[in-house]
């Protein structure tokens, strides 16, 4: 039934695409049969027809025309003569999420960490459950699997808790993710228009945006699987509070960046190489990681940026560990945490822009523009991308969910609601369901798609 | 026999599912009490005196609820409530009428606006009124359909107007008004005026003191609701509303419409069933606009074609007014609604078709 309905789900959106997924299901099931009773060679050459058959997918499907386009750019640089077109198909929809969860599939029986799935209808709905298939959490096959073979009976208390959370996803998706999108996509599709100081708020919400849209998207699924009683793993864990970038990281897509360490950094050498190695192992471990977000250079420099930053706190540890120390138990302690979740999130804007730029030259030009003294222009010209009315309830809903993320940090949102009286706990469910009713955008003219689904 | 007790767990278990329903249905009827209120603050201003498809759905429900017959039902567009004065047809017939048209009222609109009507109502003739734009377009009109939903009485009827009459994705904006009205969350003057009218409505309640009622507003555009359904309206378009402002002047229909044409003859079987005589009608467009339009027969034969189809006469003032010339531009009050001057010469004439029906 619920496979069903998962297929359902896919196809209301490119229904013959859902050939593509029952191919690369029917690959990876068997697959993983095989793995499991071949030895030596067989199994690697297998892994390797299993990766090559995803990887190929995602290829095709996401990479093909950026590799085509650069390559003839280069062929006519060179004067040579390149005849290959194009290729005119849309993505399917979250193609990147559901090849990485099979691919951690196969690389974990691979591994012998799990055993094979037996039961095709188990081993697909484990690749197709509808909440998280198209925008994640990319869940690995220990955490899930496992949940499909078991009985789930109705649980009041599991349902409710559900639908809470699913309730908090769709306020950060639909009122605060796109209402500041209004603002952002005006002012990022001409910056020009735009003077350095409303670049800079432009870029910050963004980086709210972003956020709620993409833990919009993990909440709603976590919550909706949770009403069935299933448990998917965290994706978000209050990002915008960490102090240091690798902190972002270990709350930013959990479920991805956790992939990428353990099925790239950590065989590429991981921490046990020389510093080097490791500095460059995370280089490129960013680097795909932005590559896998989109084929455009803008997601390569955004991942790598974020690499690079990592490498610097990495160079600077000793000294910031011992200055910490000093530090330890003085008001000046807390003053400096402060000032470092400042420079993090800094730099995880910085970075956003060529996350949200449309291209490299533009991401360029709104940098120069932010820096430009002469250009940054004044405090007023905020106001003149939408009405004031408009920028403020931005800025309050960012504090707000500032506020809520805070409480989350502390006691965690729900156990903090639970505790309250029931009509406090009653007013914070109606002030997110009439917010979501009456400031939430979602008539056709205004309304965004969750960004992860171009993934 | 002997009963034996219900084990605890099941009476524990039976208590808390009763505890968690009477906590769901306290939580819906607060949510619904909170839109309401939500609702009346984010208000337009659809309570107003001058909002006619609220009042002549009032007053069609307080005739009913007198027991007063009516004998003559006008269904159709603005060119229906703008064209068709009960009064006339009163004063000149002797009967009870009443004009049930709406803006951009279309044949699935009239469909629903007649059964409610036929609920408490067994007019001898509907004046189906045809405006060939409203039989063109899309599938559903948010605004048309909700000045007929908004103001049916709780029923089936209802029920089928909201799923058949909007797109299924403004359900929930047809269903609350609090999301219909949404966009005037930032209109800070019309919130307080909404909250001021709230106080005062409030102030009434515990008093016990109505304030005066407001009389039916003219509006800006010198129009107001006469009653009977009918608004009435002295102005006389003016030259550049008939030409360069023409709305019509870049019309490149037809575009028909399936569905609502589909409706165009529903509405005619609905009246077949109840015995009701029918007349199609087009009510004139001023002579300026309708040189606009370039394959005007074309218009009028997809309505004469759904006429004899249903055994119907169809009355076109458009191709009378070609030969007879009985309207002028000056009975225009814009670039397709009659004025005043205009309404009578055309209700002066169609009594004469609607005479024989009456009897």
């Amino acid at each position: 039934m619920l496979l069903l309905f998962s297929c359902y789900f896919y196809m209301s959106f490119v229904p013959k695409y859902i050939l593509i997924l029952l191919f690369a299901i029917t690959v990876d099931y068997f697959a993983g049969i095989y793995l499991e009773k071949l030895e030596g060679e067989k199994r690697k050459l297998l892994l390797t027809l299993s990766v090559l058959t995803n990887v190929g997918l995602l290829f095709v499907f996401k990479y093909f025309n950026f590799f085509n386009i650069n390559i003839a750019k280069l062929a006519s640089f060179l004067h040579w003569n390149y005849p290959i077109e194009g290729l005119s198909i849309i993505l399917p929809i979250g193609l990147s999420f559901h090849t990485f969860q099979s691919l951690s599939y196969v690389i974990e029986v691979y591994r012998k960490k799990q055993k094979a799935e037996k039961n095709f209808i188990i081993y697909a709905l484990y690749v197709m459950f509808y909440p998280q298939l198209v925008a994640g959490p990319i869940e690995r096959p220990q955490n899930v699997l496992h949940q499909f073979h078991e009985r789930h009976e109705f649980n009041f208390q599991g349902f409710i808790f559900g639908l809470k959370i699913m309730l908090w996803g769709f306020f950060k998706k639909v009122v605060i993710a796109d209402r500041l999108a209004i603002y952002v996509n005006q002012v990022y599709s001409s910056p020009e228009r735009y003077t350095g100081v409303t670049l800079v708020v432009a870029t910050i919400f963004f980086a709210f945006q972003i956020y709620c849209d993409f833990s919009g998207y993990s909440d709603i699924a976590i919550g909706s699987a949770k009403t069935m009683g299933f448990k998917l793993m965290d994706n978000f864990r209050q990002p915008y509070f960490s102090k240091t970038v690798s902190e972002f990281w270990r709350r930013w897509h959990i479920s991805l960046s956790t992939w990428f360490k353990d099925y790239l950094y950590i065989p590429l050498g991981g921490n046990r190489v020389s510093s080097w190695r490791r500095n460059f192992n995370l280089l490129l471990t960013f680097a795909v990681s932005g590559f896998w977000h989109g084929a455009n250079f803008t997601y390569i420099i955004w991942g790598s940026l974020n690499g690079i930053f990592l490498i610097l706190e990495n160079l600077v540890r000793n000294i910031e560990t011992s200055f910490k120390s000093r530090l330890k138990g003085t008001l000046g302690s807390s003053i400096y945490l402060l000032i470092r979740a400042f420079i993090t999130f800094s730099l995880v804007c910085f970075a956003w822009i060529f996350f949200r730029a449309t291209s490299l030259s533009s991401a360029t030009y709104i940098i120069k523009r932010m820096f430009q003294f002469n250009g940054f222009g004044k405090v007023s010209s905020l106001f003149g991308v939408t009405s004031y009315g408009e920028f403020i309830l931005c800025v309050i809903l960012i504090l707000f969910l500032m506020l809520i993320d805070y409480i989350n940090i502390k006691k965690g949102m729900w156990e903090f609601f639970d505790k309250k009286p029931l009509a406090l706990r009653w007013s914070f469910y109606y002030l997110l369901i009439f917010a979501i009713l009456i400031l939430g955008v979602y008539d056709v003219a205004t309304k965004t798609s969750f960004i992860y689904f171009q993934f | 026999m002997t009963l034996r007790p219900k084990p605890a767990s099941s009476i524990f278990s039976s208590r808390l599912w009763i505890n968690r329903l009477i906590k769901a249905v306290a939580f819906v009827v607060c949510f619904f009490i909170i839109e309401a209120e939500a609702a009346f603050l984010l208000d337009p201003g659809r309570y107003k005196s001058d909002f006619h498809p609220r009042m002549r759905w009032e007053e069609f429900y307080n005739i009913s609820k007198n027991n007063e017959n009516l004998d003559l039902i006008f269904l159709g567009s603005s060119h229906a409530y703008r064209s068709f004065d009960p009064e006339i047809f009163n004063s000149k017939l002797g009967i009870n009428s009443f004009n049930m048209g709406h803006s951009s009222q279309n044949p699935v609109d009239s469909y629903y606006v007649l059964k409610e009507v036929l609920k408490y109502q067994k007019p001898k003739v509907i004046v189906f009124e045809q405006y060939f734009v409203m039989a063109e377009g899309e599938d559903s009109d948010f605004i048309s359909a909700s000045y007929t939903y908004d103001y049916l009485k709780p029923s089936l009827n209802k029920l089928s107007c909201l799923i058949n009459d909007f797109n299924p994705k403004d359900y929930p904006k047809a269903l609350l008004m609090a999301v219909r009205d949404k966009d005037n969350w930032a209109n800070k003057a019309l919130i307080k005026a909404n909250m001021e009218r709230e106080y005062s409505l409030f102030k009434q309640l515990i008093t016990g003191k109505k304030e005066n009622e407001q009389a039916p507003l003219e509006s800006a555009k010198g129009e107001a609701y006469q009653g009977l359904g009918y608004v009435s309206n002295d102005g006389i378009a003016s030259y550049s509303e008939l030409t360069t402002g023409n709305k019509l002047k870049d019309y490149k229909g037809p575009n028909w419409n399936e569905k609502r044409l589909s409706y165009d003859d529903k509405v005619l079987k609905l009246c077949k069933e109840n015995n009701i005589k029918v007349i199609m009608v087009t009510a004139p467009l001023p002579p300026t606009s309708l040189k606009l339009i370039k394959n005007y027969d074309e218009l009028h034969n997809k309505f004469q074609q759904i006429a004899d189809k249903n055994g119907v006469e169809y009355i076109d003032y458009n191709f009378i007014n070609r030969e007879k010339s009985m309207f002028t531009d000056k009975d225009f009050k814009d670039a397709d609604h009659l004025n005043s001057s205009g309404v009578r010469i055309l209700d002066n004439d169609l009594i004469k078709y609607i005479k024989p029906l009456m009897n």
